[in-house]
């Protein structure tokens, strides 16, 4: 089952900012001295994408993962929502930062939607049941709700997971 | 041959005395995905298969249950399984939208969706899909197939082709 975060795309992304403010929030949310080394790939030409790579609509799904844990990844891509049918309320276009479950998964689509926020200086949306408790935030208020303490208890279990797996290895 | 024989008759003696042998195997699931697949797969009355985790937009393979008619393997569908607990309708089409982007992106056609709205009911859900064409567009188009939602009276409101229905959990439709 995936869960997704979504955040409004107000402009072209440039990947390299995208990765480097996901290692800086992952060193926030992980509590450690330096965030680990993430990276990104076209999901489908299976190929590495460059940090000159800019998240727009023709991007396709992009993977990203982080070093040593390839196996839980996140999946990125970009949504035209169509809004209400009435109203036209909720529509444009989103970043989706898609997560299929798994621990490792949870911690780092927080930090690639935190990154994303910042950068288009938008709001993370759609962040309930697993993230925190308001649908939408802006990406201090998301840190703040997802390291208070009351958390989400399955990303609170991910994170310590994840800090510990770290510190091991 | 005839140890094969054997099984199949059985397979069919005991699936028309009990019913097809439904199954859910976990694959990459954890464990919220696999509860809510286990209630797809009894409202599909297909066995699910969940996918590795590595793979976007889709969550699991649906296929025929062992002792089934149709033979055991028959692939029917791709499963895509989301969640929301928005009270608001709209991210209902939202999801739908971003569900059809992310299984195109992802080279996958004929997706059965699946969304668990813990805060809608079915009148809500109904009247909102019936509000314009948003939900059959997505429908219409070849990478989603059928919209499943899920909703918080216990009732799934499904959208295949053009066509809207109400169903119990069960998959038995108005």
């Amino acid at each position: 089952m995936s869960i997704d975060l979504a955040v409004r795309l107000t402009r072209p992304v440039r990947l390299a900012s995208l990765l480097a403010g996901t290692e800086r929030a992952l060193q926030y949310i992980l509590e450690l001295p330096r965030g680990p080394s993430v990276h990104a790939e076209d999901y489908l030409r299976r190929e590495p994408l460059k940090g000159s790579a800019v998240l727009e609509s023709q991007s396709g799904s992009i993977k990203v993962a982080m070093k040593s844990y390839e196996d839980d990844p996140v999946f990125l891509f970009v949504s035209e929502r169509g809004g209400d049918p009435i109203t036209s309320e909720g529509r444009g276009t989103f970043a989706v930062v898609e997560v299929h479950g798994g621990s490792v998964g949870l911690v780092l689509a927080a930090a690639v939607a935190v990154a994303l926020a910042r950068e288009c200086k938008s709001e993370i949306e759609d962040n309930r049941p697993y993230f925190s408790s308001d649908f939408e935030q802006s990406s201090d208020k998301f840190l703040m709700a997802i390291k208070g303490i009351n958390v989400n208890e399955n990303l609170r279990l991910a994170v310590a997971e994840l800090r510990r797996s770290i510190a091991k290895g | 041959m005839a140890q094969q024989v054997a099984v199949a008759v059985t397979e069919t003696i005991l699936a028309k005395a009990f019913g097809p042998n439904i199954e859910v195997r976990q694959g990459g699931l954890n464990a919220q995905e696999f509860a809510f697949a286990k209630e797809v797969s009894q409202f599909t009355h297909s066995t699910l298969v969940g996918t590795p985790k590595g793979q976007p937009g889709i969550d699991g393979i649906l296929s025929a249950p062992a002792g089934a008619l149709s033979g055991y393997g028959d692939v029917r569908g791709v499963a895509s399984l989301t969640e929301t607990s928005r009270d608001n309708a709209r991210v209902l089409l939202d999801l739908a939208g971003d569900k059809e982007t992310s299984a195109k992106n992802a080279g996958n056609k004929n997706v059965d969706l699946f969304i668990r709205a813990n805060k809608i009911d079915s009148k809500t859900a109904l009247e909102f899909v019936q509000r314009g064409p948003g939900f059959t567009n997505v429908t219409s188009r070849g990478t989603i197939r059928s919209i499943n939602i899920f909703t918080s009276d216990k009732k799934v409101v499904t959208i295949s082709g053009n066509a809207v229905k109400v169903c119990d959990t069960k998959g038995k439709c108005q």
